[in-house]
């Protein structure tokens, strides 16, 4: 999420906001935030319900769910239910009538989107006219 | 500004790639081995194909943020064009 905030500048001067969505419990969040100095939106979907509407969501099974235990990490406490469910990285741009113009989801969740790809698309977008 | 951009292309997936072979030096491999065939199971699952696509319209929501103000999605486009990413936590 680092990675994001150093294109930030970039993307508010092409007059879009950037809003980061993950299960965590707001607390959590805001945790990330502080831990990170990070200066966009954090949204709490605690039930990966938006992201459930994304298509993104999937869960993990027993033998991952105990590794992960055993690492210390209790997902149902950070994201304050029992599902371990958690949702794809997935990058999305939306215009102003709610339709993507935009999307890189990869099941490799090792992959992610570069940021700068996302700049350069939004360039493209607004120098289409059809996002301003 | 080129010269910046230049930079900031694939430098986060170099830093990923590091973390990565990072991880499997330090991951037991009976762990790892697990770990691989969820990834693979996840991909053939077909969740990629299910995944919102371009031309499709974004059901409008409310979320609050780290400080517990609501946003609504459709608020945030009616100025502006939205980056919507998700991720799955930090931990």
């Amino acid at each position: 999420m680092r990675a994001y905030q150093n294109v930030l500048p970039q993307i508010k001067a092409l007059g879009a906001v950037l809003l980061a969505i993950s299960p965590q419990t707001a607390d959590k969040s805001q945790a990330t935030l502080l831990k990170n100095f990070l200066q966009y939106e954090v949204l709490s979907d605690v039930g990966n319900h938006v992201a459930r509407q994304f298509g993104l969501v999937y869960p993990l099974n027993a033998e991952v769910r105990r590794i992960y235990l055993g690492f210390g990490v209790n997902l149902a406490e950070y994201n304050g239910d029992e599902s371990w469910e958690l949702p794809l990285p997935g990058s999305f741009i939306v215009d102003r009538s709610m339709t993507v113009r935009f999307s890189f989801v990869d099941a490799d969740y090792t992959r992610r989107l570069e940021p700068a790809t996302i700049i350069e698309t939004l360039r493209t977008l607004g120098g289409e006219g059809g996002v301003p | 500004m080129n010269g910046d951009q230049t930079r900031l292309t694939f430098e986060l997936q170099k830093e990923l790639d590091a973390m990565r072979q990072e991880y499997l030096a330090l991951t037991p491999p009976d762990i790892a081995e697990t770990f691989r065939k969820a990834a693979e199971e996840l991909v053939l699952s077909g969740i990629e194909e299910r995944s919102l696509k371009v031309g499709q319209r974004v059901p409008d929501f409310v979320l609050p943020n780290a400080v517990g103000r609501d946003i609504r999605l459709s608020a945030v486009t009616a100025g502006n064009t939205a980056v919507i990413s998700f991720y799955r936590g930090a931990w």
